[in-house]
């Protein structure tokens, strides 16, 4: 399957500043990428570069087979772009935006069209400036679900929405999938961890990973081992991907970040005195947080990497 | 095209307060604008009022470009139309018709309307008019719109023209303290239109095209400071022997300095700048054929003690212009009074460049001068205004009217004999400028002249005497035959002889 977005080494500084650091990143047709990391991580960085609202420094990026650079004009007429902190045309009405961006886009579905203003009960009358912010969210994303895009990009899409007009986002973007791609950035993982097919994770503009969610899901196990004795250190032979381990009196707890089925074996080996060994399965959250608490980088996989997505 | 009409009709249902408050301050301008034509106008309890609706054309004007412009922003990065299949060509194509629609197509029917109240055919001036809008695009439009590109909201733009007026205060501070240099010439004029445009418009495409903002600035700083830095210590000398190309020729008029002393009863021109003094050099003229005058445009100096001391001024505006007969005049130049002060009493050599105009007179127009309006050649319409102080008032379509000298005689008692004595003095006075194209810069396309008759007195009396109706009017057109430069240069002289002694 091929990628509908590419980058290769791309890097973006500000003077001093490294907003995003060298990120290599393939995600396959078809995705719901889910982009996740810390306010400032340097994901919005990515997106514009990306959506070519700024040049990288370094490296490339393709989109849908364009080179980010050429990103503008007709690309558009595939391309979705909604941003938590987009300036909209707030003199207009909803009516009157969809009226305006319809004719920019020959494959605009008036049928589509008629179901999202319904299905987000959208006031057509009512100008954007006066909407809340849920509500300029959905008008927003109304206008560019309408002409069935082939991916959408949505930066934060969900920050600072009740639980219910996320839901209704979440469902109305799940519903698209499959028939597009759908790129977004989140920093909250909990969120998307509910309809994303592939997660990446960047900390400080570098990509600590980047592969599919249940891949992710599986490999990543909590380990807690209750020990008949006192346990003062790890075993000397631990594996480097037991990330934050941790030994208080008599019990080991740690983050398997490479979990097989022949990990309780290498368990049983190691923890010879153990006399409880319990392997939990763990969520987008918690898997982010131990990564970023070990301050290591396990190894990184690019989404697609000889997987279907 | 689509496109551009598409978004141009979303400007249009989104900004008309904007467009209607342009036209309406567009008609107001209309309508009150001639009322303060005359050397009475019809305006006396609020006087200022035609100048302050003028001045609102150009505002009305930067609210709209401002406003529409940053309808679609070219700075940021949050704007949501930078992510929609917008094509740049068709934007900047949706702006301009818009400008086109609500500035230029009501100023062009504003100017039609104002040369129709000026007793003129606005069909006749179409080359002018449509040059007029040349050039308020260039001076007015352009900047404006490129104002707006490289700002993200309008209290933006308002700051950044304030950036502007004070860097413009500040270099007409610093030339205000520098040496003297008040020349004009048509080829550095074109030249700085011609540049500026191009900037312009690099900087709207750059931004549209691309949105760098920060190169877009770098552009509108660069010009604004290479412009001054022209200005201030440009090479005026090359612009100067372009106009005003070098005469090797031994024929025709030719300047000389008159071994004379200064008039002592001279008074002394009020100085804008302690720091400069003003000499005035006698010269004599000779070689000016009949049916020709010469203008001194621009004179620079150069001064040379015996000690080798040396002091230079720069090109400065002169204007007088010399008849055939005249033989004896006066050159003013100011110089650094330092140099004054330090040198007065030296002798030293002047070397003079002068740069003058040789004008060849038309065909002479006779014609008496009646109680209401007349025209001129040229097409403007004067009338006698009666009033002491202008003789002759003027309305002229599209720019000054062409250099014309206008001759007369004078009547010694009122007008009330009629046909009148025409006893008194001859009168004469110039009207007009040498310019050739087709309009000048300005928001109207009506422009105002008074022309005082300069009384020739015979020395008998000095009264005033009256310009009355029925009296016979010379008009003699007078166009440019060549122009050039010529250097003379003195014989061994002071400072101090060439200073009107009532004048310290």
């Amino acid at each position: 399957m091929s990628a509908a977005i590419e980058t290769y080494l791309i890097s973006k500084h500000y003077r001093r500043t490294v907003a995003l650091d060298k990120v290599t990143l393939e995600i396959p047709e078809g995705a719901v990428y889910a982009l996740v990391g810390a306010n400032g991580a340097g994901k919005t960085t990515l997106i514009r570069l990306l959506m070519n609202i700024f040049p990288p420094s370094t490296g490339s990026a393709t989109v849908l087979g364009l080179a980010s650079g050429d990103v503008s004009g007709h690309a558009f007429e595939r391309i979705a772009y909604v941003s938590e902190n987009q300036e909209m045309p707030d003199a207009l009405t909803i009516g009157g935006l969809l009226d305006y961006v319809r004719p920019f886009y020959p494959r605009w579905d008036l049928e589509l069209e008629a179901q999202l203003v319904q299905q987000f009960d959208l006031p057509l009358q009512r100008k954007l400036k006066h909407l809340s912010r849920g509500m300029r969210m959905k008008a927003a994303l109304a206008s560019v679900l309408a002409y069935r895009p082939a991916l959408i990009v949505l930066d934060e899409p969900f920050s600072g929405l009740d639980p219910l007009v996320r839901d209704e986002l979440i469902e109305s973007l799940r519903e698209r999938s499959g028939e597009t791609t759908i790129f977004l950035s989140s920093h909250d993982m909990s969120e998307v961890e509910s309809f994303a097919t592939h997660v990446g994770f960047l900390e400080q503009g570098r990509l600590l990973f980047s592969e599919r969610l249940a891949v992710l899901a599986d490999r990543f196990r909590e380990v807690q081992i209750t020990m008949g004795g006192t346990v003062k250190m790890m075993p000397p032979h631990a594996p480097a991907t037991w990330l934050n381990p941790q030994c208080s009196e008599s019990s080991v707890r740690f983050v398997d970040s490479q979990y097989t089925d022949d990990t309780p074996v290498m368990l049983a080996a190691l923890f010879p005195d153990a006399v409880k060994v319990s392997i939990e399965p763990m969520t987008l959250r918690s898997i982010v947080v131990a990564i970023a608490r070990s301050g290591r980088t396990p190894k990184s996989k690019v989404a697609g990497e000889g997987e279907t997505a | 095209m689509k496109q551009a009409l598409h978004i141009f009709a979303k400007d249009v249902r989104l900004y008309w307060i904007e467009i209607l408050g342009t036209l309406t301050v567009t008609a107001l301008f209309v309508w009150i604008y001639p009322m303060g034509w005359g050397i009475l106008p019809k305006i006396s309890l609020w006087p200022w009022v035609p100048g302050a609706i003028t001045g609102l054309v150009p505002v009305s004007w930067l609210v709209l470009i401002t406003r529409v412009i940053h309808a679609e922003s070219l700075v940021g990065e949050r704007q949501f139309w930078i992510t929609r299949p917008y094509l740049w060509p068709q934007l900047l194509g949706a702006k301009a018709l818009f400008v086109a629609t609500f500035i230029y197509v009501p100023f062009f029917f504003a100017q039609c309307l104002l040369l129709r109240e000026a007793g003129m055919h606005p069909l006749s001036h179409l080359g002018g008019l449509f040059f007029l809008l040349l050039l308020v695009t260039g001076i007015a439009v352009l900047p404006m719109a490129c104002l707006a590109a490289v700002t993200s909201n309008f209290a933006k733009t308002l700051l950044a023209l304030l950036c502007l007026i004070l860097f413009v205060g500040g270099v007409a501070y610093l030339s205000s303290i520098l040496p003297t240099s008040s020349t004009t010439d048509s080829f550095s004029d074109v030249l700085s239109f011609v540049v500026a445009v191009a900037v312009f418009v690099a900087v709207l495409v750059i931004q549209y095209a691309r949105r760098r903002t920060m190169l877009a600035w770098a552009f509108l700083i660069a010009l604004a400071v290479t412009f001054s830095a022209l200005g201030l210590f440009g090479p005026e000398e090359f612009s100067m022997s372009v106009t005003y190309p070098v005469s090797s020729k031994a024929t025709g008029p030719h300047l000389t300095f008159r071994q004379a002393p200064a008039d002592g009863s001279a008074t002394m021109p009020d100085s804008d700048d302690s720091r400069e003094i003003m000499v005035f050099f006698p010269v004599a003229i000779s070689g000016i054929a009949p049916g020709t005058a010469v203008k001194v445009d621009n004179v620079r100096a150069g001064f040379t003690a015996a000690d080798g001391v040396r002091w230079v001024s720069h090109w400065q505006g002169v204007g007088h212009t010399w008849l055939p007969g005249e033989t004896n005049g006066r050159v003013g130049l100011k110089i650094s009074r330092a140099f004054y002060d330090r040198m007065k009493d030296k002798p030293m050599t002047v070397e003079m460049s002068v740069a003058m105009t040789l004008l060849k007179r038309g065909n002479v127009t006779h014609l008496m001068l009646p109680a209401k309006k007349f025209e001129l050649p040229g097409g403007s319409i004067c009338r006698n205004t009666g009033v002491l102080g202008g003789d002759l008032s003027c309305l002229s379509p599209m720019r000054q009217p062409p250099l014309m000298l206008i001759g007369t005689r004078f009547t010694t008692e009122d007008c009330s004999v009629v046909p009148p004595l025409n006893d008194g003095d001859p009168g004469m006075g110039w009207i007009g400028a040498l310019d050739t194209q087709p309009a000048d810069f300005g928001l109207t396309s009506v422009w105002e002249s008074t022309v005082w008759l300069e009384q020739l007195s015979s020395g008998q009396s000095s009264a005033r005497q009256h310009l009355c109706p029925g009296s016979q009017l010379s008009i003699a057109p007078y166009t440019v035959v060549s122009r050039n430069q010529q250097k003379i240069v003195s014989q061994p002289l002071t400072l101090k002889s060439l200073v009107p002694t009532s004048g310290l």
